[in-house]
C-alpha cells in the first residue's frame, strides 16, 4: 500500500464530532509528485481529513504523515515544506500582498520573493491592498501565490476554485499546473470542479460519508466506467434487465419504457455479449464517461453531509 | 526568534486602529479644559481628573475586546489556521500575541497619557501615581493594577472568551472547581480574618492572584498547543492547565497556613507578649519569620518545658490568657466567626495539657473573663449583663443585667459563690474619671446586691502579700474626693489611709511593697509603702506630664515611665525611663530609648496579685530583658527570647 | 496552433493518448512542418490545463518513436521522418479512423454498401463546403 518513501500517508483516520463519526477508517497515500483528487460531496469528510493531515485537528484514532512525520506531533516542522490553501481564505484581512509577503519571508526557511511578485503580477493581484479589500478571486490567487513562493514539498488545496468564476478559476489551475511542471510538487487536493481537475490528477479517491470508497488512479477509473445504452426485447421483463447487469457493477440504471440507460464498472466485452444475448438487446450503444457523470453516478443517492 | 518578532509585528499591525483610537482619547483630557461646564478649577487639575477617567474606562475596555477577540474571533472565523499553517510552534503563536496584545494596550495607556503628560508640571508622576493607601505598604503600589491590571483582564477576558465559544460540557467543570478554588482558599484563609490578621489574607490572596495569573498564561498555552483549530479541546486544554494550577496554589496556601498554626516556641522570634499565670505556667506570644503578621501564642511550663498552642486573635483585646489563682487552669477566647468565639480551656494539672473546646459559644463580644479560684467556674461580662458559668460540664449558673448609668466593666470572684462586679459610670454626670459602683451577684441564689457607692476605683485590685489585706480606693461623691485606704480582708476593716488623690494615679504591688504613681502640681513622684500602709520610700522625678508604672525588672527594680511635654530647650514630648530600686527607694538609671509600655503583667482577675518577684527573676535574667528557658533535665539553656516592649 | 489539438477529458482514450495522436495528426496532414518547434511540456501543460506528466509521457512516446526531437537548450521541434514513413504514419491514421467507424456502423446494423455510400456522401458534402470556402 503506502511505503515509507510516500510524501503524503492517511493511514486509517477516524475523526468524531461527539456522537458524529466524520471520518472513518480513512487510508490512502499519495506517491511523490502525483496529484490526488480527493471527492465528496458536501459533509463526505473532505475537510476534516484534510485537517488532520495538516496537523490542525487531532484524529480520534489512526494518523497521517506528511513526508514521513506525523502531522500532529511535528506540525511545525512539516509546515516549513508542506503550502496549504484552505477552502475559505485565512490571510489576515489587514494584510496586504506586500506585507503578507514580508511576514512569510521573515517565517518561512525558503521564500521566493521573486517569484512571488511576478506571479503577483501575471494573475493581476493588487499588491498594496489588504487582502479583506480583495475579491474572492484575488485572494486564492494570493493565498496561492503565498504558499508557492515557499516552494513547498507537498501542496494540500482545500476546493481552490470553490466560488470563483470560470476565468479565475481557469487562471488558478494554470498557476497550479505551472507548479507542477516546474517542481513536480506532491499534490492533494479536495474540489468540486471536476471538470477542472479531470486533466490533472493523476488519482482519485471518493469519500462517501466519511468511508473512502474509491481510490483508484483516474485512467483506470475513465478506463472502466462505460455508459451502456440500448433497447430491451420486447419479451424481456425490467427485473431480468437489472439482473443482466448486476454481473458489471451498475452504478445508475434507468429504465425508460423498453430503453436502458445503465452506468457500469466492469463492463468487459464477454459480460457485454452475454447480456446482450440475456435481454436481446437492440441498438446497444457503449460510451466513455466523464469524471463528472461517474461521479454522480456513484454518489448521486447518498443524502448530502452536514 | 525572528519568526516569534515577525509575528508580533504583524499581529500589532492587524490592529493598528486602537492606536488610532488612542491618539483621539488623548486629546480628551487636552480639551476637557475648555468646555463651558467644567466650572473654575485649575485646567492641569481638570486634565488629570478628566485623564484618569478616560484611562480608567478605556483601557480596561480594549484589554476586555482584545481579550475577547486576539485568539477567540481568528478561531471563530477558522484565520488561526493562517498561522498553524506556518511553521510556527504553538508556544510562538500563543505568546506571540499575547506580546503583541500587552504592545497595544501598553502602548494605547500611554498615548492616552502623553499629551496630558507634556503638559504637567511633573510627567513621570502620571506612571507611578501616588498611592492613595499609603506609600509603606508594599502590596498596594499604584501602578501594579495600572500596568498589570489590564494583562489581567485581557487573559480573564480570553479564558471567559474560549469557554463561551466552545459550548462544550467543560463550563460545568469551570464552575464547579471556581467554587472548589474559592471554596479552598476561604478554608485556608478565612479564620485569619477572624484572627485579625490580614496580613495573612493578603499574602494568601496575592498568592493566587499570581498563580491565577501563570494559570492563564499557561492555559492560553496549552489552548492553542492541544486545541489547535478546535475549540472545544482547546477549551478542555485550557480548563485542565488553570484548575489544576489554582488547586495546587489552593493545596500551597493549606500548607503554609497549617504550618503556621502549627508553630511551636522555637519559632518565636521574640516575646512581644508575656503573660504570667500562677506557678511555673506563662502565656508567651511574638511574631515569627514566615508567618506574616500572625503572632502564635504558647502557654509553656517554665520548669519542664511542656507547652501547648492557644492562639488567639488580636481583636477585641481577646488576647488575654485567664488563668486560675491556684493555677489548675487556664482559659482563653478563640474566634469562631465574625464576632463570636469559643471558650478554649486547658487543664495544667494533667500530664500532658492541650486546649480544647469547651463548647461555650459567646455570639457577641465577651470580656472581661475571671476564672473562680479553683477554675471551675467562669464569670463573663457580655453587654451589660454579667454572666457566670460552670466550665466542666458547661452550664449556666447565673446571669445578671445591670441596668442604668453605670456599665459593668471588671468581674471577680470573692468566694466560689460570690462575685463581685465593678461597672464604671458611662454618663459622663459627675466630674469625676472613672467613676465605679461595686456590685455583688450570688450564683447560688442567684441574686444581684444593690450598688454601693461609687467609687473610683484603678483598673487591677490588688492585695498585698503579707497581711491579707484589701487595698481600695473611694470616691467621696459629696466631697467629690478619693480617697486610697487599705482593708482587712477578713474584717473589712480599713487598717489605713494612705492618703488623699486628686488627679489620676497608678498602683502597683512588688512583692510585699505597694507602689503608687502620683502626679499633681509639685510633680510627679512614686510612692512606696510596705504591707501595714506605712509609707518608707517617695521618689521624686519633678515637673513631668505624666508618670507611669513601666513593669518590673526584677523583684526590687522597676521601670518608672515619665512623659515630658516640650519644653524652650526641647520642643518635641519626650519618653524618659529611669530604673529604681523600690528597696532603696533610689533611682538608680536611665534607659535610654526605652519605651516602657506594658511591661511585664500579673493577668487573672482574682482579687489579688500574685508574687511575681520570683517567678520573674527566673524568666528574666542580665539586663537584657530576655526570656529564658531551660532543659529541666539537664539544666541547659535552650532557648533565649527576647522580651520586646 | 494548440487550438488545433482537440482534448477531451472524458473520452474513452487517455489523455496522453489524445495528446499524442493529435501530434501526429498534425505532422502528418503537414501543419506541423518539419523544424516546427512546439510548445514546452509545460507550455503545453498549462495551456491544456492537463498534468504534465501527462504531456510528459505522450511527447516521451513521440520523441522514441521519431516524430519529435529534443534539442538541447533550444526546444522541441518537429523531427525530419525518413521517406515514407510520413506516408506509413498517414496510412495508419487512416486505418484507425477507418476501423472505428466501421465498428460504429456495424454495432448499428448497417450494411458493407451502406456505410461506404455515407462515406462518399460525407466526402461530398465536406469537400463542398470547404471549396465554398475558398470562393
Amino acid at each position: 500500500m503506502s511505503t515509507n518513501a510516500d510524501p503524503l500517508v492517511v493511514d486509517h483516520l477516524s475523526v468524531r464530532y461527539g456522537k458524529v463519526t466524520a471520518v472513518d477508517d480513512v487510508s490512502f497515500a499519495v506517491p511523490r509528485g502525483e496529484v490526488y483528487a480527493l471527492l465528496g460531496r458536501n459533509g463526505a469528510g473532505k475537510s476534516s481529513t484534510i485537517s488532520c493531515l495538516v496537523g490542525q485537528r487531532r484524529a480520534g484514532a489512526g494518523c497521517c504523515r506528511l513526508l514521513g512525520l506525523d502531522s500532529w506531533k511535528k506540525r511545525r516542522r512539516i509546515m516549513e515544506k508542506v503550502g496549504l490553501v484552505p477552502e475559505t481564505p485565512d490571510i489576515p484581512p489587514g494584510a496586504s500582498a506586500v506585507e503578507l509577503g514580508r511576514f512569510l519571508g521573515r517565517i518561512r526557511p525558503v521564500w521566493n520573493a521573486d517569484e512571488y511578485a511576478a506571479r503577483l503580477e501575471r494573475v493581476r493581484v493588487p499588491c498594496r491592498l489588504p487582502a479583506g479589500r480583495l475579491s474572492k478571486g484575488q485572494r486564492r490567487q494570493l493565498a496561492l501565490a503565498a504558499v508557492l513562493a515557499a516552494e513547498p514539498e507537498v501542496l494540500v488545496l482545500d476546493d481552490p476554485t470553490l466560488g470563483l468564476d470560470a476565468v479565475v478559476r481557469r487562471t488558478l489551475l494554470e498557476e497550479l499546473v505551472g507548479e507542477l511542471a516546474d517542481r513536480g510538487t506532491t499534490v492533494l487536493v479536495t474540489t468540486h470542479d471536476l471538470m477542472g481537475i479531470e486533466g490533472i490528477a493523476d488519482r482519485v479517491g471518493i469519500m462517501q460519508q466519511g468511508r473512502l470508497v474509491y481510490d483508484e488512479t483516474m485512467d483506470g477509473l475513465k478506463a472502466r466506467f462505460r455508459r451502456l445504452r440500448c433497447v430491451r426485447g420486447d419479451a424481456t421483463a425490467e427485473a431480468d434487465v437489472e439482473a443482466a447487469l448486476a454481473p458489471m457493477e451498475p452504478a445508475a440504471v434507468r429504465l425508460v419504457g423498453a430503453g436502458v440507460d445503465a452506468i457500469l464498472g466492469r463492463p468487459n466485452d464477454a459480460a457485454i455479449t452475454e447480456f446482450t444475448t440475456l435481454i436481446d438487446a437492440r441498438e446497444l450503444e457503449l460510451e466513455p464517461l466523464s469524471l463528472e457523470e461517474i461521479f454522480v453516478a456513484l454518489c448521486g443517492n447518498e443524502e448530502e453531509g452536514v | 526568534m525572528r519568526a516569534f518578532v515577525a509575528l508580533v509585528i504583524r499581529e500589532i499591525d492587524e490592529r493598528k486602529a486602537l492606536l488610532a483610537a488612542a491618539a483621539v482619547a488623548s486629546l480628551l483630557p487636552v480639551l476637557a479644559p475648555l468646555l463651558p461646564s467644567t466650572g473654575p478649577n485649575p485646567a492641569a487639575d481638570i486634565r488629570e481628573a478628566v485623564l484618569w477617567f478616560v484611562v480608567l474606562t478605556l483601557v480596561p475596555l480594549f484589554a476586555l475586546l482584545l481579550g475577547a477577540t486576539f485568539v477567540g474571533r481568528d478561531l471563530s472565523e477558522a484565520r488561526l489556521g493562517f498561522y498553524f499553517s506556518q511553521p510556527l510552534s504553538g508556544l510562538t503563536i500563543w505568546f506571540g500575541k499575547l506580546a503583541a496584545m500587552m504592545f497595544l494596550i501598553w502602548a494605547t495607556e500611554l498615548i492616552i497619557m502623553l499629551p496630558t503628560m507634556v503638559m504637567a508640571p511633573d510627567p513621570f508622576r502620571f506612571l507611578a501615581p501616588d498611592d492613595p493607601l499609603g506609600p509603606y505598604d508594599p502590596l498596594w503600589y499604584a501602578w501594579l493594577p495600572l500596568w498589570l491590571g489590564p494583562l489581567v483582564v485581557l487573559l480573564l477576558s480570553h479564558a471567559v472568551g474560549v469557554a463561551w465559544r466552545a459550548r462544550s460540557a467543560w463550563v460545568v467543570v469551570d464552575f464547579i472547581a471556581f467554587l472548589a478554588v474559592c471554596g479552598g482558599a476561604w478554608i485556608g484563609l478565612g479564620s485569619f480574618l477572624f484572627f485579625f490578621t490580614p496580613g495573612v489574607v493578603k499574602i494568601g490572596f496575592f498568592w493566587l492572584v499570581g498563580w491565577l495569573f501563570v494559570g492563564l498564561l499557561a492555559g492560553g498555552a496549552a489552548q492553542i498547543a492541544s486545541g489547535r483549530v478546535d475549540v472545544r479541546r482547546g477549551h478542555r486544554a485550557m480548563s485542565l492547565t488553570v484548575w489544576s494550577i489554582l488547586l495546587v496554589a489552593v493545596l500551597c496556601i493549606w500548607s503554609w497556613t497549617w504550618w503556621i498554626r502549627a508553630a511551636a516556641p522555637i519559632d518565636l522570634d521574640e516575646a512581644r507578649q508575656v503573660a504570667l499565670g500562677s506557678a511555673e505556667w506563662i502565656g508567651v506570644r511574638g511574631p515569627s519569620t514566615g508567618r506574616a503578621d500572625f503572632q502564635p501564642r504558647f502557654v509553656m511550663n517554665t520548669a519542664d518545658g511542656r507547652w501547648f498552642r492557644a492562639h488567639s486573635s488580636d481583636l477585641w483585646d481577646m488576647q488575654d490568657l485567664v488563668f486560675s489563682r491556684d493555677g489548675s487552669r487556664v482559659v482563653w477566647l478563640a474566634p469562631a466567626n465574625f464576632g463570636s468565639s469559643t471558650l478554649m480551656v486547658a487543664d495544667l494539672d494533667t500530664e500532658n495539657p492541650e486546649g480544647r473546646d469547651s463548647g461555650l459559644v459567646f455570639e457577641t463580644y465577651a470580656r472581661d473573663l475571671t476564672l473562680s479560684t479553683d477554675g471551675e467556674r467562669l464569670a463573663v461580662i457580655q453587654g451589660s449583663t454579667v454572666m457566670v458559668f460552670d466550665i466542666e460540664p458547661v452550664t449556666q449558673l447565673a446571669a445578671a443585667q445591670i441596668d442604668g448609668d453605670f456599665s459593668p466593666q471588671f468581674v471577680a470572684f470573692e468566694d466560689d459563690d460570690r462575685v463581685r462586679i465593678e461597672s464604671i459610670d458611662t454618663s459622663n454626670k459627675h466630674s469625676a474619671e472613672n467613676l465605679f459602683q461595686t456590685r455583688f451577684l450570688d450564683v447560688e441564689e442567684k441574686r444581684l446586691s444593690d450598688g454601693d457607692e461609687p467609687r473610683i476605683h484603678f483598673r487591677r485590685m490588688s492585695v498585698s502579700h503579707e497581711g491579707g489585706s484589701s487595698l481600695i480606693s473611694t470616691y467621696d461623691l459629696s466631697k467629690d474626693e478619693q480617697r486610697l485606704i487599705l482593708v482587712d480582708e477578713d474584717t473589712g476593716e480599713q487598717v489605713a489611709e494612705l492618703g488623699k488623690m486628686t488627679s489620676w494615679s497608678n498602683i502597683r504591688v512588688i512583692g510585699n511593697r505597694l507602689l503608687v504613681f502620683r502626679q499633681n502640681d509639685s510633680g510627679g513622684h512614686v510612692e512606696i509603702f510596705d504591707g501595714a500602709g506605712v509609707l518608707i520610700h517617695r521618689v521624686d522625678f519633678g515637673d513631668v506630664g505624666a508618670i507611669f508604672d513601666g513593669g518590673e525588672i526584677t523583684e526590687d527594680r522597676i521601670v518608672v515611665g515619665l512623659w515630658s511635654w516640650g519644653s524652650d530647650e526641647r520642643p518635641s514630648p519626650s519618653l524618659e525611663s529611669v530604673i529604681i530600686n523600690v528597696a532603696d527607694g533610689v533611682s538608680e538609671s536611665t534607659l535610654d530609648g526605652y519605651a516602657p509600655m506594658m511591661g511585664l503583667w500579673a493577668t487573672g482577675t482574682s482579687a489579688g496579685a500574685w508574687d511575681t518577684g520570683a517567678l520573674a527573676s527566673r524568666i528574666l535574667k542580665g539586663e537584657d530583658h530576655t526570656l529564658h528557658l531551660w532543659d529541666p533535665a539537664t539544666g541547659v539553656l535552650k532557648q533565649i527570647i527576647p522580651v520586646v516592649q | 496552433m494548440l487550438g488545433l489539438l482537440d482534448i477531451d477529458p472524458s473520452a474513452a482514450a487517455p489523455i496522453w493518448r489524445q495528446i499524442e495522436d493529435g501530434m501526429r495528426r498534425l505532422v502528418a496532414s503537414g501543419a506541423l512542418p518539419v523544424g516546427t518547434v512546439v510548445p514546452s511540456v509545460r507550455e503545453l501543460a498549462r495551456e491544456l490545463r492537463i498534468n504534465p506528466a501527462t504531456v510528459s509521457k505522450a511527447y516521451q512516446r513521440l520523441v522514441t518513436d521519431g516524430a519529435l526531437e529534443v534539442r538541447r537548450g533550444e526546444g522541441t521541434f518537429v523531427a525530419e521522418r525518413p521517406a515514407g514513413a510520413l506516408a506509413d504514419e498517414r496510412e495508419r491514421l487512416l486505418a484507425d479512423g477507418a476501423s472505428s467507424f466501421v465498428e460504429a456502423a456495424r454495432s448499428m446494423g448497417v450494411t458493407e454498401g451502406d456505410a461506404i455510400a455515407a462515406i462518399s456522401t460525407a466526402w461530398r458534402e465536406i469537400n463542398d463546403a470547404a471549396d465554398g470556402g475558398k470562393q
